[in-house]
């Protein structure tokens, strides 16, 4: 029993670096985060990097000039009233805005020193602590707030920020819960609430708190964009293209949400979009690494892979040493994958190879991309295999390495050794939707019925909206002969669904089980064309393989055993390649000249 | 720079030796430790024979007196606290500039020092002060604004823009009155003749105050803006009444004000307005302005947000979208004082409707307990 719907998921083509998206604080609280956060989607969790203040040299900017007059002015004002802790309060916050940290923490200190309990004063001490990455000390001094004011959630909320930032997501989040039970009318509290919850991977708690936010503060840029941020790793990419539209419309100049919204942009297969957005963004922000990396993958994807290739060896080239490890690795494997979508195998394969040499244990990706060119173009299945055991050993917790691994068995016939992968992570109560998928198809593909549909039904109501799941799930009870069941169960697919080759195959199926053969037919070739623009060339003859076997086992159902020989036929002139349906054409073939028609329609019988 | 204030010093003695001026001054005592806080200027106090008070003389620091710009802002200043004479809420002019000078000896050499200075009202200090010592409450605060948006009113009914609002330029009488001072940059926006310089780049005032749009230079473009510059000027003081920290430190960041500056230096003046108009709403789109209570937690509840709708629309980062009608500016202030002095009375409103509601609740309880007994055949 062969599952097409399981190859879905194991071959998705197109996998690059993972999104990347930065966060950055609400303008107009001291208290609240005072650096901004990259957030990076990775296939299990979210990550967060935090980007520092730092000191910065003079200049003599107009900038520079106007930022030092600020300065100039709050001097005057220490000088004319020396034991103000307003006054050295100021003069700290011009200085830390001019990018001096240290002489503003000096300056502020001082102010403390008249005035123990001066909100401002304690506030930007602790936001300098913060800065300098001397959490304790403004750890220390958010309670002491929280003490003077006990009434006041804001001290509160900051001392979560920094909690966040050590990554002690249960105290941060029992603070903004405190917080939000002394004022829950306070957006920036529900905002920081969300961002918590993002990074411990509550996706859905996160939009929910960052919803609040939004609508306690509806004009908030930020708060539009954090949302925006949110739905994006929740992959509910219409709404996240959304509330980054809503984030520029508040704030045309957001940078962030110009590359926030190219990364949605780009996961919609919106390329030409992609390209509109941001080559006018670039000319004017030339330096933008991750603009001009979306930028890049948006050529790609469209099919312009010179002109993307050049984008990214252009940024690779001109950033030189400021680039982190992970970005470098991220920018070569879209190299790679460029050569891969384009059929060029073997420097697809140099250049990854190049990606894990650069940086061998930053990401799962690159061997993912490298298995996948053995697996798609090379047909190296061993060679896959040992590149994933690789990956696994080095990212133990990566779950699309262990599914692609799973694959790779499965084109050896071995699904035992692939369930074998992929079972513990369901077992443990850990999959993914995608382990769910795949261990449902993989389970489908041996005749464990039973098995597939009690994974993927687990699946479906963990993940009710996965067009994966949904495919898999309806498809295996067709298996099963269950029509009902598989039409209700493809009732639920999103009106806005993807148009994918498996979900419309799955839909020939279900119009050949319900006797309309024109209709079942019409739907595989067209699942065909969709394939053939995915960049896996097997892809098509395997669905056209595919729908001939469910054609002669329709005919064999409805009686027209001639029709069913003459598609068995041509099922087997196809030919066997890796992931084919000979062995099923054979067995009906075999049948036909037996004349066991029971035999055929065996998974007309429902599973218990 | 120990030299500098040497030589205030040395000016200062020589000021105070003398023991009569222009025929009228005398007993003259510095003002403070250094003679004031200007850099251009020195104060002293000195009775004044003719109207019996003690007033201050503000003399042209002569060190200065080739830099024409100060020197004609010296002038412009006395004159225009001249045409002003007679208005409440401006500090009050007393005598025109005079003249004597001093011989000076510097490394062997002898000069004539001019010492020119001209006298007004003698306050007894700014509101910068309060602000740095938070000496004041809440209604104090309203009283004070009130009066600062009146001196306000008054001189831009007369065509005049201060260009520089700050605390410090607002002195306090020793009745706690507020006078306006400083008209040093202070400009007749209808009139080319009151042009000093021919091109403005930046702020002519303090930038702590200034106005976004100063920064983008339009004033050098359309001088009138200087006028609705003052009111966010205004807005700017409000804020940092009750928040004690200036509202340009907590919005103008170095990439707001790349875009501000980009705007003023690098285009024709024709197309600066029309470029900055399309900028500056998106901007203020971007940054919202704080909320006092950010930075003090204890603004009463029942002014906060008025407090922080008022400063917000006279301190709007948009001049198109700025509320500089003095009326409505003034409504909002009455409705602030007058939520202040009824705040107790309302609180004790509120308590006894909470008990009456309270009593009420109680006794339709007992009313319904009682019916409920009697439905079940139970007498009370």
């Amino acid at each position: 029993m062969i599952s097409a719907a399981s190859e879905l998921n194991l071959f998705q083509p197109l996998t690059g670096s993972q999104p990347e998206f930065q966060v950055s604080a609400p303008q107009g609280n001291r208290l609240f985060i005072l650096s901004s956060i990259n957030v990076r989607k990775t296939d299990s969790s979210v990550s967060l990097t935090w980007t520092d203040l730092a000191e910065k040299p003079e200049t003599a900017s107009p900038v520079d000039r106007v930022l030092n007059r600020f300065i100039e002015e709050a001097e005057e004002q220490v000088r004319r009233y020396p034991e103000s802790a307003r006054a050295l309060t100021n003069l700290a916050i011009a200085l830390i805005n001019r990018g001096s940290l240290d002489r503003g923490i000096e300056t502020v200190e001082r102010a403390i020193t008249f005035e123990r309990r001066n909100y401002l004063a304690l506030t930007v001490l602790a936001g300098a602590y913060f800065q300098k990455g001397q959490l304790a000390l403004a750890e220390k001094l958010y309670f002491e707030m929280a003490d003077f004011w006990p009434t006041d959630p804001r001290p509160l909320v900051a001392a979560a920020t920094l909690y966040l930032r050590r990554g002690e997501y249960d105290r941060a989040e029992e603070l903004l819960s405190k917080a939000v039970a002394l004022d829950n009318k306070a957006a920036a509290t529900h905002f920081m609430l969300g961002v918590v919850r993002l990074n411990r991977s509550c996706i859905h708690k996160a939009i929910a708190s960052l919803r609040v936010a939004t609508h306690l503060d509806v004009r908030n840029p930020v708060y539009h964009h954090n949302l925006g941020v949110a739905y994006a790793i929740s992959e509910e990419y219409e709404r996240a293209e959304r509330e980054f539209r809503m984030s520029l419309a508040l704030s045309p100049n957001s940078c962030e949400s110009i590359r926030g919204l190219g990364v949605v942009l780009l996961q919609r297969k919106a390329n030409q979009q992609v390209i509109d957005l941001l080559r006018p963004y670039l000319e004017s922000h030339e330096q933008d690494r991750m603009a001009r990396q979306t930028l890049a993958r948006a050529y790609i994807a469209g099919g312009r892979h010179s002109l993307g290739r050049s984008s990214l060896k252009d940024v690779l080239n001109h950033s030189g040493d400021n680039l982190d490890l992970l970005t470098r690795v991220s920018l070569i494997n879209d190299l790679g994958l460029s050569f891969m979508v384009e059929g060029k195998a073997r420097e697809a394969e140099i250049t990854l190879k190049r990606a894990i040499d650069v940086g061998p244990d930053v990401s799962s990706v690159p061997y993912e991309n490298l298995a996948r060119t053995y697996l798609l173009c090379l047909d190296q299945p061993e060679s896959a295999i040992g590149v994933l055991q690789r990956a696994k050993g080095l990212f133990p917790q990566a779950q699309i390495t262990r599914i692609l691994l799973a694959g790779a068995f499965t084109s050896l016939d071995r699904e035992d050794w692939g369930i074998a992968e992929l079972e513990p992570l369901w077992r443990d109560g850990i999959a993914s939707r995608q382990t769910y998928a795949s261990l449902g198809s993989l389970y489908g593909r041996i005749g464990n019925l039973e098995r597939a549909l009690e994974v993927l039904a687990e699946g479906f109501a963990k993940y009710p909206k996965d067009a994966v799941i949904i495919n898999n799930l309806a498809y295996t009870y067709l298996l099963c002969g269950r029509v009902r069941d598989a039409k209700s169960v493809l009732a639920t697919l999103p009106k806005d669904h993807e148009p994918l080759p498996y979900l419309t195959a799955t839909f020939g199926l279900l119009r050949l089980w319900e006797g309309n053969e024109k209709l079942g037919r019409q739907l595989y070739e067209e699942a065909q064309l969709l394939a053939s623009g995915m960049g896996d060339r097997s892809l098509p003859r395997q669905l056209r393989q595919k729908m001939h076997l469910e054609l002669a086992k329709f005919y064999v159902r409805i009686g027209n055993r001639e029709s069913a020989e003459v598609e068995t036929e041509l099922g087997i002139k196809e030919g066997a390649f890796p992931h084919s349906f000979m062995k099923e054409l054979l067995e009906v073939g075999v049948q036909l000249r037996m004349g066991k028609k029971d035999v055929l329609t065996r998974s007309t019988e429902a599973v218990p | 720079m120990a030299k500098p204030d040497d030589d205030r010093q040395a000016k200062l003695a020589a000021i105070e030796r003398q023991t009569e001026l222009g025929g009228r001054f005398e007993q003259i005592a510095r003002i403070g430790v250094s003679g004031g806080d200007g850099h251009f200027s020195i104060l002293v106090g000195a009775y004044d024979r003719f109207t019996k008070t003690r007033v201050a003389l503000k003399f042209f620091d002569p060190i200065h007196r080739s830099d024409a710009y100060r020197w004609e802002c010296f002038n412009r200043e006395a004159n225009m606290l001249e045409q002003l004479v007679g208005e409440p809420d401006i500090v009050r002019w007393v005598a025109p500039i005079n003249e004597f000078v001093l011989p000076f000896t510097h490394f062997g050499i002898t000069l004539n020092v001019p010492f020119a200075y001209y006298a007004l009202e003698l306050a007894s200090g700014d509101v910068g002060a309060g602000i740095a010592a938070n000496s004041c409450d809440t209604v104090q605060k309203m009283q004070q604004f009130r009066a600062m948006c009146r001196s306000v009113q008054r001189i831009h009914g007369r065509g005049i823009a201060h260009r520089d609002l700050k605390p410090s330029n607002f002195l306090t009488t020793a009745k706690g009155e507020i006078r306006l001072s400083d008209f040093g940059t202070a400009k007749h926006v209808h009139s080319l003749a009151d042009t000093i310089l021919s091109r403005y780049v930046s702020p002519v005032g303090d930038t702590m105050y200034a106005a976004p749009e100063l920064f983008a230079a339009l004033h050098d473009s359309v001088p009138s803006i200087s006028l609705i510059g003052d009111i966010y000027a205004l807005g700017a003081i409000l804020f940092e009444l009750f928040s004690g920290t200036a509202l340009n430190l907590q919005i103008f960041d170095a990439s707001t004000l790349s875009s501000l500056t980009q705007v003023g230096n690098a285009l024709d003046r024709s197309v600066r307005v029309r470029i900055y108009n399309g900028f500056i709403s998106k901007l203020k789109d971007a940054r919202p302005l704080p909320k006092v209570a950010s930075f003090v937690p204890d603004v009463p509840g029942v002014v906060a947000d008025h407090i922080d709708r008022l400063y917000m629309s006279m301190a709007s980062l948009d001049y198109n979208s700025r509320m500089v009608d003095f009326q409505r500016i003034f409504a909002r202030i009455n409705q602030i004082e007058l939520l202040l002095r009824t705040e107790s009375k309302y609180r004790e409103w509120k308590k006894r409707r909470d008990l009456i509601r309270s009593r009420a609740a109680e006794k339709r309880e007992q009313r319904i307990s009682i019916l409920k007994l009697k439905a079940n055949g139970v007498q009370p």
